[in-house]
């Protein structure tokens, strides 16, 4: 128990901390900042596993809510919930248990190829099928011009998916334990 | 970073749960009402209350999504619907500038104490509530905690290799980190943690 609530606070606090790291907002693309955030949310499900790591997630959300500027670009408070990227907010929960149940079932392909796959598909696809539908729901944008707008994001997510999948791997050989 | 201030002491000391419940409610009229004039006055009247908030820091904070709304905007436009731009666009940016304003208003301790109230169903039932609000408060601990043992990390790191560090020190920083987190359960745990006898 109290193993979760740390592990989960430290989470959260991670992607916290990588939405501190300066960034560029893109004007052509919609506003929706380029965050090292998603990073934190692949490595969450692959470290975590999906409930925990869904869990850190909703932290991280609620103290976003509760008014701290953590969002990527300095955004927090109620404010981020009635904007453009919302579908992104609420995709990062299932994006982190899809990513950790992903992960469980394709471990035995190897910890690399089992970490690319999960983050892949979770952090990518699933979370951005959430936020173009946030962005046609909030922005009235047509499906084709929501993913116009989101699609210049997807090869940094593909790096980061990358570098998520071997930090999982380093990180599982020097604590063992994790994988328990 | 974006945070926004408010100077306006009348603001800052009404009751948080009031000002929540405003916002909730001002959010659902947003959505019910659809001509245009209506919003432009709603949006007025936050503007209005923006102003006499004295609220600082707004430039920084909504620079993101006030670039998105134009663009917003300028697509609808382009399409020839520029009444559902016009629309969609005040619905967001009344919204996006009351909430800011009004959680920028709130002192963390006050949300603390609305958070507490709306999870206290919770707790009749049975269900302990205690892990949330520690889990809160560790994040906020943990979150400058985490950039600093990053400096020292790079720092012990320049003193060893004239090379640029970076994602090098990513595997050692969280295993570095998950430790602290293990150890910090430990403590919690040694000091009776959640147990639910007092």
């Amino acid at each position: 128990m109290e193993n979760t609530v740390t592990r989960v606070a430290l989470f959260a606090a991670f992607i916290a901390a990588l939405g501190l790291i300066p960034q560029v907002t893109l004007p052509i693309a919609s506003g929706v900042p380029i965050t090292a955030q998603t990073l934190g949310v692949m490595l969450a499900g692959l470290i975590l596993g999906p409930w925990r790591g869904a869990l850190s997630i909703i932290v991280f959300i609620g103290v976003v809510a509760l008014g701290a500027p953590l969002l990527a670009g300095g955004r927090g408070g109620l404010g981020v919930f009635v904007g453009p990227t919302v579908g992104f907010l609420v995709g990062w929960p299932i994006a982190v248990i899809t990513i950790g149940l992903l992960f469980r079932a394709t471990t035995r392909m190897g910890v690399m190829t089992a970490g690319l796959i999960a983050s892949l598909l979770g952090g990518i696809v699933v979370l951005y099928a959430f936020g173009v539908i946030g962005l046609m729901i909030i922005a009235k944008l047509s499906l084709l011009k929501a993913v116009l707008a989101v699609a210049i994001f997807i090869p940094g997510d593909i790096l980061k998916a990358i570098l998520a999948s071997f930090i999982n791997r380093e990180v599982r050989r020097a604590r063992p334990s994790l994988s328990e | 970073m974006g945070n926004v201030n408010i100077e306006a002491q009348w603001l800052r000391r009404l009751p948080a749960g009031l000002k929540l419940l405003l916002l909730a409610f001002i959010n659902v009229f947003v959505f019910l009402i659809d001509r245009p004039v209506f919003l432009i006055a709603v949006f007025a009247c936050v503007v209005i209350l923006t102003i006499l908030a004295r609220a600082h820091g707004l430039y920084s904070a909504l620079r993101a999504p006030g670039q998105m709304l134009l663009l917003a905007f300028a697509a609808h436009a382009l399409l020839g619907d520029w009444v559902l731009g016009l629309t969609v666009c005040l619905r967001i940016a009344t919204l996006v500038l009351l909430a800011t304003v009004i959680s920028a208003s709130i002192p963390l301790a006050s949300m603390l104490a609305v958070l507490d109230r709306i999870l206290a169903p919770l707790r009749w039932i049975g269900l302990p509530t205690r892990p949330v609000g520690v889990a809160i408060a560790m994040t906020l601990r943990f979150a400058p905690m985490l950039t600093e043992r990053w400096q020292f990390l790079v720092e012990s790191w320049r003193a060893r290799s004239p090379r640029r560090p970076l994602w090098r020190l990513v595997s050692p920083f969280i295993i570095s980190v998950i430790d602290d987190a293990d150890r910090t359960a430990e403590a919690l745990a040694a000091r009776g943690g959640f147990d639910r006898r007092k």
